[in-house]
């Protein structure tokens, strides 16, 4: 069993060359490209340092599974997908199906499952998107519980790293900034989406010394 | 310390699983293969988290049964789902958000794998199954509430006075001072209703203290953060507005919050205004507790 490991995460299509291990991210915005791009920049899993990816996937999984095979080669045989069996990820890694992303007893039930076979490699894991799970529940608490108990308990046992992304202009039947800023303060770095233009998506950086208050993600 | 797991399953499988969690330094257990041995562990005993398998014996004694008596004995206590029962199978409406943990128990590892995440679950029990977010700077920020030392402090007649100025000027049903600490809100002063402390996951200044700036719900029963909050509902709550209650080192301790009955909206001069009430009863607190540390460092230099 292990905790921290100091060996740092290795970034593709990033400023920065790494992501030190534990690392929660909150990416955050607007523009769907611009949360695909970073989420599969970050959760694609290195072949060189035997990692494996396990990330929970709503709308668009099979953009960012493309995504995801773009920025590493290999990297989606490693990867693992939990979705809606009414999803499909054509072409793509294991998949499996969850009834109802919006259970977050089942969906936590199943991440604890995929992570704990996990445990033997470091792995990315992380849920795109999870304002699609918020417009799904009628409590977000229970989302929120799912959080600290599923996800962010799962980075502090183990040598991981976790992306968790947030639309923020979907209808979430709450406010979304309030949303946001409460999840903010869980996670160690929100990346806020400040731009997006011509396949450059520019972002506030909260958390993360190496980058800075900017960060460019192409 | 020592901390109690109570290890739940059928009898011919209890006394691996005691053995297991026993292995730990840390950790003690108490047994249970009974709906009734549940419910009376739990009554009995502090118990820091219960570890259970999901198919037990009778058909009425199973993982529901475990969770109802933790739901209604002691609701905040981490429960990790120890079963060789596929996730697929396993009904969680019988768990709604109570299971912290599933361990398959089949997988190689698995015992060292349950020691690990029940001693895990533990120590991070405030956090390991909460419906609501902590701040980044929690530990500090509890540490910032601790040196106010509240209890200390006869303040509860001053605060009620306040509040009762807020909601006259507010013409708000409610409000009050409340302080966040590590597992529920008390509330230092109120006016227009009898508060009695409420968890974290079921209080609205909870949410109020991650931001920086006011906080106002305007209709309750159209927010998924509250709409199924049956502590709000059954106070008859609709309508909220929070301000931060921030120590001169910028911790955020707890709110000055008014309360309607009614959906309401705050204007920009209202949040103002609230503002500056917090601002008031937090100048209050310090001041206070300045006057404390005073007298604690007078009665040292006199014995000295």
């Amino acid at each position: 069993m292990s905790l921290r490991n100091t060996t740092p995460f290795d970034l593709v299509g990033f400023p920065v060359e790494t992501l030190d291990a534990g690392s929660s991210v909150l990416v955050t915005g607007d523009d769907s490209d611009a949360l695909a791009e970073t989420f599969a920049g970050l959760v694609g899993p290195s072949p060189d340092h035997s990692e494996t990816g396990v990330v929970v996937g709503t709308d668009d999984i099979d953009s960012v599974v493309e995504r995801v095979g773009r920025h590493r080669r290999g990297a989606t045989d490693r990867l693992h997908v939990l979705t809606e069996s009414s999803q499909r990820v054509p072409n793509g890694p294991e998949t499996t199906t969850v009834d109802d992303t919006g259970d977050m007893t089942a969906l936590g039930m199943h991440l604890s499952e995929e992570l704990t076979d996990a445990r033997d490699d470091r792995f990315r894991t992380g849920i795109f998107l999870c304002s699609d799970i918020c417009r799904q529940v009628d409590d977000i608490r229970s989302v929120y519980r799912f959080l600290n108990t599923s996800f962010l308990s799962n980075l502090r046992r183990n040598e991981a790293i976790g992306v968790c992304t947030v639309e923020t202009d979907a209808d979430v039947r709450t406010n979304m900034d309030s949303v946001v800023k409460s999840m903010a303060s869980s996670f160690d770095v929100h990346l806020s989406l400040a731009d997006a233009s011509r396949g450059e998506f520019r972002f506030d950086v909260d958390g993360w010394d190496e980058v800075g208050e900017r960060l460019t993600v192409s | 310390m020592r901390h109690t797991v109570l290890c739940v399953d059928t009898p011919d499988r209890i006394e691996r699983l005691e053995v297991t969690v026993d292995e730990r330094e840390q950790l003690r257990t108490v047994t249970a293969t009974t709906r009734e041995e549940v419910t009376a562990a739990l009554e009995e005993r502090t118990i820091a988290c219960v570890v259970t398998g999901y198919t037990l014996d009778s058909g009425e004694f199973g993982g529901l049964a475990v969770a109802d008596a933790i739901r209604e004995h002691s609701p905040q206590t981490p429960c990790v789902l120890y079963s060789e029962v596929p996730v697929g199978e396993i009904d969680t409406s019988e768990f709604e958000e109570l299971v912290v943990e599933f361990l398959d128990r089949e997988r190689s590892n698995a015992d060292e794998t349950l020691q690990f995440v029940v001693e895990d679950v533990i120590e991070h029990t405030v956090t390991a199954q909460v419906g609501h977010l902590t701040p980044a700077d929690e530990q500090q920020r509890l540490a910032a509430l601790d040196r106010y030392d509240v209890d200390g402090l006869p303040v509860e007649e001053s605060f009620d006075r306040v509040s009762g100025l807020i909601s006259d000027h507010f013409d708000a049903a409610v409000a009050f001072v409340g302080l966040v600490k590590r597992e529920q809100e008390e509330f230092l002063g109120c006016a227009g209703g009898d508060l009695q402390s409420v968890t974290r996951e079921n209080s609205m200044c909870t949410h109020a203290i991650l931001q920086e700036d006011v906080m106002t719900v305007e209709d309750i029963a159209e927010d998924k953060r509250f709409a199924e909050n049956e502590v709000l509902h059954n106070f008859g709550i609709r309508s909220y507005a929070g301000a931060n209650l921030t120590t001169p080192d910028g911790h955020v301790i707890g709110s000055v919050c008014v309360l309607d009955t009614e959906p309401r909206t705050f204007d920009e001069t209202e949040r103002a205004t609230l503002q500056e009430y917090a601002d008031t009863v937090m100048e209050l607190l310090e001041l206070r507790r300045q006057v404390a540390d005073e007298t604690v460092d007078s009665r040292e230099e006199v014995a000295g």
